[in-house]
């Protein structure tokens, strides 16, 4: 058909200019990629540091304890969430006025998503740093921990804004590829990629569960450790990626 | 091969709904074309599928020589300001006017700056608090300033005052004098831009029925007045495009008329008044009889 013809038909390469204008777009207004964020996580560092401070006065052997306890602590998840809804706003927000400014989808699919990567980049330096504030502090010197956290491992502070680095990519494809969907089919692409993604995790499990090869698993990741660990989400980072540009290829403006 | 649009036989369907229908037309370099039409006519289907925002059905389209889907050579010469335009919630109208710069070649920051004073435009409040007016004038801002050598403006003074639309008129009229481009101005208050748009493309239900110079247009129709008996014996075997009447008199307006066609109603002792472009569009996409009655 002549219409499918015209779309998939090779085009011209990227445009650097314009992908870097789609990438500009993104961060022309810093109140939502940088101070709002920045804001809640100051909250939530707060109120943590309150609470080991009533711990640390009100026990006596509240510290050691904490210490301990603190290091599950799931308090900066906030930021590996807040990317995810980053991305799929990224995608609803901006994609029908780019395509307005005459930016191609292709355009603005790389400047979204190199935003997107130097956000999870700027971001995962900023984690090492009060990770290595933390862990100097002795835990903001109550013994409490947030950053330093043991999802991350002990392979120094490198390694852990590498590992961080790696979830929160894997979190904003997850947004990226959820956005994509939601712009070409709206909320049925939504509804969709998220019972896809459930069926294909819970039959994992259930597979994993059924073939008795819970041990095995467990090995397989207790030989890769974190080092070789943490790389694997590469892989659902490039399927997202991969499915989120074919959604937005055909994705039209109408709103 | 002057055309820098050319629409061959385009066919745009949503499922059962057929919103452009078999159309065919050029666009030619600097002139302003009014794209005219009822609500649904399929008049922003068309500049969706001209700024390669959406995909024809059937048909083939060149914007400069080849496919705007897709060639950022070619949508970066386009700028397309919709009634709808969807703008990022946390967006002030400067940031939509910074990152235009970064969008189209021929940004010309002052001009939008001066825009911005006249239009009485608040730079720094939230899109989604302007008013409607307010929000016209972004995208009138933008598609002036933007300088594309296309430029669509969708029905771009929803809620702008009377004081604002002819300052937009005037601008517009002024810069591309200056620096001529093609405009498409698609628009339901026909009788005020009659007198800037040189060309008039009216579609109705997906179709376009009339491709034309607008000076011609204006010349051609003509409404036929005088006793009932007589102006039925003079359309006879003519194009007539509405009729209506009291009692013994009739009018009917007639589509195209020559000189002495003129002369010939003249003689019969029948009247020839004049049809503007409204009432012309209003006749051809078929308002029930009685609307018009009182025109």
């Amino acid at each position: 058909m002549n219409a499918a013809a015209t779309a998939l038909a090779p085009t011209t390469s990227a445009h650097p200019s314009r992908v870097l204008a789609v990438f500009r777009l993104h961060f022309v207004n810093p109140v939502t990629v940088a101070w709002m964020p920045l804001g809640i996580y100051g909250f939530i560092f707060a109120m943590n540091w309150l609470i080991w401070l009533i711990v640390n006065v009100s026990t006596s052997d509240g510290r050691e304890g904490m210490a301990e306890g603190t290091t599950w602590s799931g308090a900066s998840m906030f930021i590996f969430v807040w990317l995810l809804v980053i991305a799929v706003q990224a995608m609803n927000r901006t994609f029908h006025f780019a395509l307005g400014f005459g930016a191609t989808r292709r355009d603005y699919y790389l400047g979204t998503l190199a935003a997107l990567v130097l956000s999870a980049a700027g971001w995962s330096i900023v984690f090492g740093i009060l990770a290595v504030i933390e862990e100097a502090t002795d835990g903001w010197g109550l013994g409490g921990h947030m950053f330093a956290s043991v999802y991350f491992g002990d392979d120094g502070p490198i390694a852990r804004v590498w590992y961080v680095f790696l979830l929160m990519l894997f979190f904003t494809a997850i947004g990226l590829v959820a956005g994509a969907l939601f712009v070409r089919w709206r909320t049925f692409g939504l509804i969709g990629f998220f019972a896809v993604l459930a069926l294909v995790l819970v039959g994992g499990l259930a597979w994993i569960g059924l073939t008795n090869s819970w041990a095995a698993v467990g090995s397989f990741f207790g030989t890769l450790g974190f080092a070789g660990g943490y790389p694997l989400f590469l892989v659902p980072i490039a399927i997202a990626v991969a499915l989120g540009y074919l959604a937005l290829r055909r994705a039209t403006a109408r709103s | 091969m002057t055309a820098i649009v050319e629409v061959e036989h385009v066919t745009k369907r949503y499922g059962s709904l057929t919103a452009v229908d078999d159309v065919s037309l050029r666009l030619e370099p600097g002139r302003v074309y009014g794209l005219l039409g009822r609500n649904g006519a399929g008049k922003t289907t068309l500049m969706s599928l001209l700024t390669g925002q959406d995909f024809p059905s059937e048909g083939a389209i060149r914007v400069f020589g080849r496919s705007p889907v897709e060639h950022a050579d070619v949508l970066q010469q386009l700028c397309f300001i919709r009634e709808s335009q969807r703008y990022p919630d946390d967006f002030e109208p400067r940031h939509v006017l910074r990152s235009a710069e970064w969008f189209f070649p021929n940004w010309d920051a002052a001009f939008a700056q001066q825009l911005v004073e006249e239009f009485r435009l608040p730079v720094k409040r939230k899109i989604k608090k302007l008013s409607r007016g307010q929000l016209s004038a972004v995208g009138v801002i933008v598609g002036l300033a933007s300088r594309a050598p296309l430029t669509f403006f969708d029905e771009p003074y929803l809620g702008l005052d009377a004081s604002a639309r002819q300052l937009f008129y005037d601008r517009l009229l002024a810069d591309i004098a200056e620096r001529p481009r093609t405009v498409v101005l698609s628009t339901h208050l026909i009788d005020e831009v009659a007198d800037l748009l040189e060309h008039v493309l009216l579609i109705d239900r997906g179709r376009l029925i009339v491709d034309s110079d607008a000076e011609e247009l204006r010349g051609t129709a003509a409404a036929v007045v005088g006793p009932r008996d007589r102006v039925e014996a003079f359309v006879a075997g003519r194009d007539v495009l509405h009729r209506d009447g009291i009692g013994g008199l009739a009018t009917a307006t007639v589509n195209r008329l020559s000189d002495a066609e003129r002369a010939e109603a003249s003689a019969a002792g029948l009247e020839l008044a004049p049809v503007s472009l409204q009432q012309l569009v209003v006749r051809l996409t078929g308002a029930p009889e009685s609307e018009v009655t009182n025109r």
